[in-house]
């Protein structure tokens, strides 16, 4: 029998059994799940990993930046001093 | 000596209607975007079907520029804002400026920009009676698109056309 995602359980049954035999730890593996398409993310990523990928993760879900702080700032000033022409 | 930049006080806002005289309007130079056809032969049809409003910006009595806003939206996967409530099967509210453009002569005196911080402005303000989360804008060609960089706005990472790129500043 092949692996498929039916039988995700059951083919995983002779390692199992032959774990105990041996006296291993069974790890179950998800193999009907790794082919799973990668998450891909529609930014650029730099080649980080761990605490740094979580730290630009955290930077770049930050809201308002200063440039953004500013422009709305400036933005609004210019809306409010422009005049309707009649 | 270079020529002096604009400010917002030098500008009244008119938006375009039948009356509007656009006889003395000119921004062909370097118009691949058809941007003087528009306002000439289109503008007013978009305004009548309410697709898209025109407001011409008048330095005393000569237009300096104009641009036409609508409403919009854009892909959660466009941008950088992630909200876990909604996830990413959404789409935000956006006002989109349609189009842009100055005079052939007063090019490179700030117009643009005080017509792009005006247009993120009236944003602000409209969303304080209705939803909006970005200013968004689809254009090409790199010096554009370094223009509106440098008033706040981010590029996509994800294009639907090769040759046009989209264009958000995010509000809140």
């Amino acid at each position: 029998m092949y692996p498929n995602i039916h039988n995700a359980g059951y083919w995983q049954m002779p390692r199992r059994i032959n774990a105990k035999k041996h006296q291993k730890a069974f790890k179950q593996t998800n193999s009907h799940k790794d082919k799973k398409v990668a998450n891909v993310k529609p930014y650029p990523i730099p080649d980080l990993e761990g605490q740094l990928a979580k730290e630009f993760e955290k930077k770049i879900r930050e809201s308002p930046t200063e440039i953004r702080k500013k422009v709305l700032c400036e933005a609004s000033a210019v809306f409010s001093r422009t005049k309707m022409r009649k | 000596m270079p020529p002096t930049k604009f400010v917002p006080d030098d500008f009244s806002i008119k938006k375009l209607d039948e009356k509007t005289d656009l006889a003395g309007f000119d921004c062909t130079e370097s118009d691949d975007l058809g941007l003087n056809e528009f306002i000439h032969k289109e503008a007013l049809d978009y305004q009548r079907e309410h697709m898209g409003v025109t407001y011409l910006f008048y330095n005393e009595d000569k237009i300096a520029g104009y641009i036409t806003v609508a409403m919009g939206s854009i892909s959660v996967k466009m941008t950088k804002l992630r909200i876990d409530v909604f996830g990413d099967k959404i789409r935000y509210p956006a006002v989109l400026l349609g189009r842009l453009s100055v005079q052939n002569g007063l090019r490179r005196r700030a117009v643009g920009k005080c017509m792009v911080y005006w247009c993120i402005g009236l944003a602000k303000r409209l969303s304080e009676e209705i939803g909006i989360r970005f200013v968004v804008l689809v254009t090409k060609d790199e010096s554009r698109i370094k223009f509106y960089k440098e008033c706040g706005f981010e590029e996509s990472a994800i294009h639907q056309d090769r040759d046009m790129k989209m264009m958000y500043f995010q509000l809140f």
